[in-house]
């Protein structure tokens, strides 16, 4: 077993001490990549990688039950911490969805504070707009090839942002792991290493991205 | 008992009026239709437009401290760059566009020649971190701005405390951008009945409405839209306008169309500032068809004695009044009495 998935198995089991209060639940996400076994052959090394997920909404059947409250949250996937959501207790939900991503509207309200403040270096100050994901590392093949890849973009044709919704339910745990490898391979066979503004590229590989990511639950909580 | 209560109300009363904001109303031209800025989420503020103000003219702002906002926009030619085709940023680079007038920026929603930024609040962004300009990040200019006791002074009276932060800083800077309307000229003063056309005025007025008013439209003097004026390519600058962010061939060599007020003192003209002289400008649309976003065919034939009308009228829309408005230029006492004080 792997460092990071060891890692990940700890904070889980850690997380499940907590305390629920007798007035609400949480519905909490784990946070992982599909990088593990690529750092551990060396074939390539990860210096970058965050991305926004925003507009988490639950619903039960099509009626939304929960909407978050954050525009948007700012997630280092080198080294994220869960995602937890506080609803009130015996809220009923069946579905999440949410953005990889910042909305349009977001990207045009002007300044914004928190995870949106431009100082976070996701936001393109010589085209107003996010960046919804950055990936950066370097590819060891016969010499060094950095890569990197600044995938967003809001408008119209350019629009990267992408949609994603699971089966999920109150009192459990989920894991969402972003699987970057498609994109990365894709991007490796074109011998394209570098992709720094909205373009239909980076629409494609957003659902790329958007296409692989999963939702796994890890342990049921009802009976604790 | 007395003296304590007198105490903290002259207490309160001080600190109310220290930390208070000095609310100003944006007042709006009554010939301008609404603005598109949402002032309801940067209420306007003297002592926000006094730090707005001190920033758009301090090159601190660059990464060598050499070029300020100003030095590109200057208040006595309409905030334009006179006499540069392309401004120059630190070290002496050369960008690869105009400068731009800078007035009634309340009324649009996108800036730069290709509309590439969304939000006035953001636009400083853009020229602070390009390397042919002021070359600065925005993390540098903050810690510049925090380690500054001039700067937490002038933010602690406008915000109640001294933090700089990032939405502090770039909605002062838009607070000044905002007080930049011109809505003063003689063309104004006739709209309002306060002014009357010269004959040749009147004949210029005439021309104007039948050939530019589609584009430049009143009272803004721009349709705000990205239109093509079939200028050729500069093969140097390669430029191809809104096509550059919105990647649409629809959208090639289409370029913001700009403000005809203050135009005597905008010059040179065009996004890449290839026309010195406004009679260029007229000789370039002296016979020319246009296709413009909206789809609409326009034929504009101009001879000589129209484009001195023309050319009568285009002079109305200079604001005395804006150009040389003392609120809008350098804070002298602000930036150099105030500052050595407190440095």
């Amino acid at each position: 077993m792997c460092i990071k998935k060891l890692i990940l198995l700890i904070v889980i089991a850690f997380s499940m001490q907590g305390t629920i209060s007798a007035q609400t639940q949480q519905s909490t996400f784990f946070l992982q990549t599909d990088f593990d076994e690529l750092f551990m052959n060396d074939s390539f090394k990860i210096s970058k990688c965050v991305i926004y997920l925003s507009n988490f909404k639950f619903y039960n059947q099509s009626q939304l039950v929960f909407e978050d409250k954050a525009k948007a949250h700012l997630i280092d996937l080198i080294d994220p911490s869960p995602l937890q959501f506080t609803m009130p207790k015996n809220q009923v939900y069946n579905r999440v969805s949410f953005n990889i991503g910042v909305d349009s509207s977001t990207s045009v309200a002007g300044i914004l504070t928190g995870d949106l403040d431009p100082r976070k270096g996701m936001y393109w100050a010589w085209q107003s707009g996010y960046i919804n994901f950055k990936l950066e590392g370097i590819l060891n093949t016969k010499v060094q090839q950095p890569f990197q890849y600044h995938i967003g973009g809001y408008a119209g044709k350019l629009n990267a942002i992408q949609t994603n919704t699971f089966e999920v339910y109150p009192n459990n745990k989920y894991i969402l792991t972003f699987k970057f490898m498609p994109m990365l391979k894709n991007c490796f066979a074109k011998e394209q290493f570098e992709i720094m503004s909205p373009q239909l590229k980076a629409v494609q590989l957003a659902k790329l991205l958007s296409e692989n990511t999963t939702c796994t639950k890890v342990q049921n909580l009802s009976n604790e | 008992m007395n003296k304590i209560f007198v105490f903290f109300i002259l207490f309160g009363f001080f600190s109310i009026a220290f930390i208070a904001p000095s609310n100003t109303e944006f007042k709006k031209p009554l010939n301008f239709p609404k603005p598109k800025y949402k002032f309801q989420n940067n209420p306007i503020d003297s002592n926000k437009i006094n730090i707005g103000r001190a920033l758009f003219y301090d090159p601190v702002l660059s990464k060598d401290s050499s070029i300020s906002c100003a030095s590109c926009h200057s208040n006595y030619t309409a905030f334009a760059h006179v006499d540069h085709a392309l401004s120059h940023g630190i070290a002496d680079r050369i960008g690869f566009r105009n400068a731009p007038a800078l007035m009634n920026l309340a009324w649009h929603e996108n800036f730069m020649w290709d509309g590439a930024i969304n939000n006035l609040e953001m636009q400083a962004l853009a020229p602070l971190t390009n390397h042919l300009e002021m070359n600065e990040n925005l993390n540098h200019v903050l810690e510049k701005l925090n380690r500054s006791f001039f700067y937490k002074n002038l933010f602690k009276k406008a915000y109640g405390d001294d933090i700089i932060s990032t939405d502090r800083f770039l909605k002062s800077i838009t607070q000044f951008l905002l007080q930049m309307v011109s809505a003063s000229a003689k063309y104004d003063s006739v709209k309002s009945g306060n002014a009357t056309f010269t004959t040749q005025e009147k004949k210029g007025y005439l021309i104007f409405k039948k050939n530019c008013a589609t584009c430049h439209t009143e009272p803004l003097f721009t349709n705000l839209n990205f239109e093509l004026n079939n200028l050729p390519v500069d093969p140097n600058l390669n430029d191809m306008g809104r096509m550059r962010i919105t990647q649409s061939a629809k959208d090639s060599i289409c370029f913001k169309v700009p403000t005809l007020r203050n135009i005597a003192f905008t010059f040179p003209y065009m996004h890449d500032g290839r026309m010195d002289k406004l009679q260029d400008v007229l000789h370039h649309y002296e016979n020319i068809e246009l296709l413009t976003s909206n789809n609409k065919r326009i034929k504009i034939r101009l001879n000589k004695a129209e484009k001195v009308d023309l050319t009568a009228f285009l002079l109305t829309l200079t604001d005395q009044q804006f150009l040389f408005n003392p609120a809008l230029a350098f804070p002298k006492e602000l930036l150099l009495l105030n500052r050595r004080k407190n440095e």
